[in-house]
């Protein structure tokens, strides 16, 4: 406690965390991590890593071993719904994050479960939307947007939660480099705390402070972004390439 | 991404697509239940139905061709009925017999008129989907007190029938690039495998679908954004096809 007067307070952190699916694949096994006020964090390695399976714990949607806590609040059954509301998943595959008939309700639809009222649902709607440049997209069924639409479409429903956490899955995997680099800068504009899986090194160096090296669902490496970043015998030895 | 599809006219602009949701259901749900209702619909009374279909049809901007060949998908249906009817019925004036079969008069009328209105009705139905975005078309059946999950249930119906149809368009794709002939068995055994990782993979997509929800707020209670309210051609339009109903009942009952 010595300590807290000197450093930001904690976002998201926890300790030991481990998690078997139901056929019994091991996805995550005692991982630990601490992210900080300020910081944002990289959870890189290659496929079947359990990248994803993280972020759906640290979201309190799996039944896991060890402990979470948000804003010094722990995560439990009880607390998950009401953590949630600061916090915005966004999947990797669109087609499962969008899952409404048009794209306009699908970002309306976690502000109308927050329970806020009309004006305020609309308000949010139309910034994310513009936010994404996706204004005159509203009305499209989301088999009528292209990939990159898509992509954004999944985040403009993220954005409109207005969480102070966003957890991204892959952003950029399947995109062109420009719509890549476009997605990048996006969000390094962000004021949210940003936690974001991807084999990109180039989108980890970019945004993020802090690197969580997963392999086989262990970690193998965790430490500050330019540390684990420029380890080039380390990303190797984990199938990543290294950044340029 | 070039599955023809079903509502391929719902999201143009005409008057028939501004006005509401609600308006469009109530008049084609009730001229489905009149034609329905009325088994025999005289002359005056059919071509006034037939020529509705394209009139609003027109004032949709909707090609005739597309009304025709889309009310098509009938014949598959009721060709079997409109074929037994026709060659069953032995009342009128008799054409041509043999063993159990026969053609008469009365005969060639029923069936004609079963397949007329099986038209119209089909053509009714088009015309709602092809003038009434279906998220419209959902919301709208939520203010008829239609049980909520069943709109949910619709809603993602619409939204994963696409993504399941590509998906099997992909894998027969893919199947047809290693498949080179062979036995029907082999065929039956290669379709088995494919419906079932089919079915696999939606019931994957489900379970991260409900995640997806649960992470935005979803609780199993449904809640839902404004409804619009009806305008002034809404009424209009309503009063007008609602009175056309009941003269055209009253032309029917005389
Ligand atoms: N729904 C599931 N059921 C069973 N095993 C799964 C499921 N999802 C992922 N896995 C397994 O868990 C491990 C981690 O997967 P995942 O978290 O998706 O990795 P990543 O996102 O890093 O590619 C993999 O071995 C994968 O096969
Ligand atoms: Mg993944």
């Amino acid at each position: 406690m010595g300590y807290s007067g000197v450093m930001n307070s904690s976002v998201i952190k926890a300790s030991g965390l481990t998690f078997r699916y139901s056929d019994g694949t091991p996805a995550i096994e005692d991982i630990s991590m601490d992210v900080r006020e300020g910081e944002s964090l990289a959870v890189i390695g290659p496929n079947g890593a359990g990248k994803s399976t993280l972020l759906l714990a640290l979201m309190g949607l799996l039944p896991c071993g060890g402990d979470i806590s948000v804003f010094g609040q722990t995560l439990n059954q009880k607390s998950a719904k009401s953590i949630r509301r600061r916090m915005a998943l966004v999947f990797q595959d669109p087609d499962d994050q969008l899952f409404m008939p048009v794209l306009e309700e699908d970002v309306a639809f976690g502000p109308i479960n927050l329970g806020l009222d009309a004006d305020e649902v609309s308000r949010r709607v139309e910034k994310a939307l513009s936010q994404m440049n996706l204004t005159d997209k509203r009305q499209r069924p989301p088999h009528h947007l292209s990939v990159g639409e898509k992509r954004r479409a999944a985040l403009a429903t993220a954005l409109s939660m207005e969480a102070d956490v966003l957890l991204l899955d892959e952003p950029t995997s399947s995109l062109d480099p420009a719509s890549r680099h476009e997605l990048t800068e996006y969000l390094a504009s962000f004021s949210a705390t940003l936690i974001i899986t991807t084999h990109d090194l180039n989108l980890a160096k970019r945004l993020c402070t802090k690197c969580l090296l997963l392999s086989e669902g262990r970690q193998a490496a965790y430490g500050p972004s330019e540390q684990i970043l420029d380890d080039i015998e380390l990303l190797r030895q984990h199938r990543l390439a290294a950044p340029k | 991404m070039h599955h023809s599809y079903l509502d391929k006219y719902a999201r143009r602009d005409s008057p028939m697509h501004r006005l509401n949701a609600r308006t469009k259901l109530l008049l084609f749900t009730s001229l489905v239940v009149f034609v329905a209702a009325v088994p025999r619909p005289g002359l005056v009374v059919s071509a006034v139905l037939a020529l509705s279909v394209f009139t609003f049809g027109a004032i949709a901007k909707i090609p005739i061709s597309y009304l025709i060949i889309r009310s098509a998908v009938i014949i598959p249906f009721t060709g079997f009925a409109v074929l037994s009817f026709a060659l069953t019925m032995t009342e009128g004036e008799m054409y041509w017999q043999w063993g159990p079969f026969a053609l008469t008069s009365e005969g060639i009328g029923r069936s004609a008129y079963l397949l007329l209105r099986a038209w119209m009705a089909v053509s009714f139905m088009i015309l709602l989907i092809n003038t009434t975005p279906f998220n419209q078309l959902v919301n709208a059946l939520r203010c008829f007190r239609i049980p909520s999950i069943f709109v949910l249930l619709l809603s993602f119906f619409y939204r994963y029938l696409y993504l399941l149809w590509d998906e099997a368009e992909r894998m027969q794709r893919a199947r047809n690039l290693r498949y080179f002939g062979g036995f029907w068995k082999k065929q039956a055994a290669l379709i088995g495998n494919m419906v079932t990782s089919l079915f696999i993979k939606s019931y994957e997509r489900a379970e991260r679908a409900q995640l997806a929800m649960q992470s935005r707020g979803w609780d199993g209670r449904l809640r839902y954004a404004r409804i619009e309210s009806l305008r002034g051609a809404d009424i209009f339009t309503l009063v007008i096809s609602g009175a056309g109903i009941v003269i055209l009942w009253v032309i029917q009952v005389l």
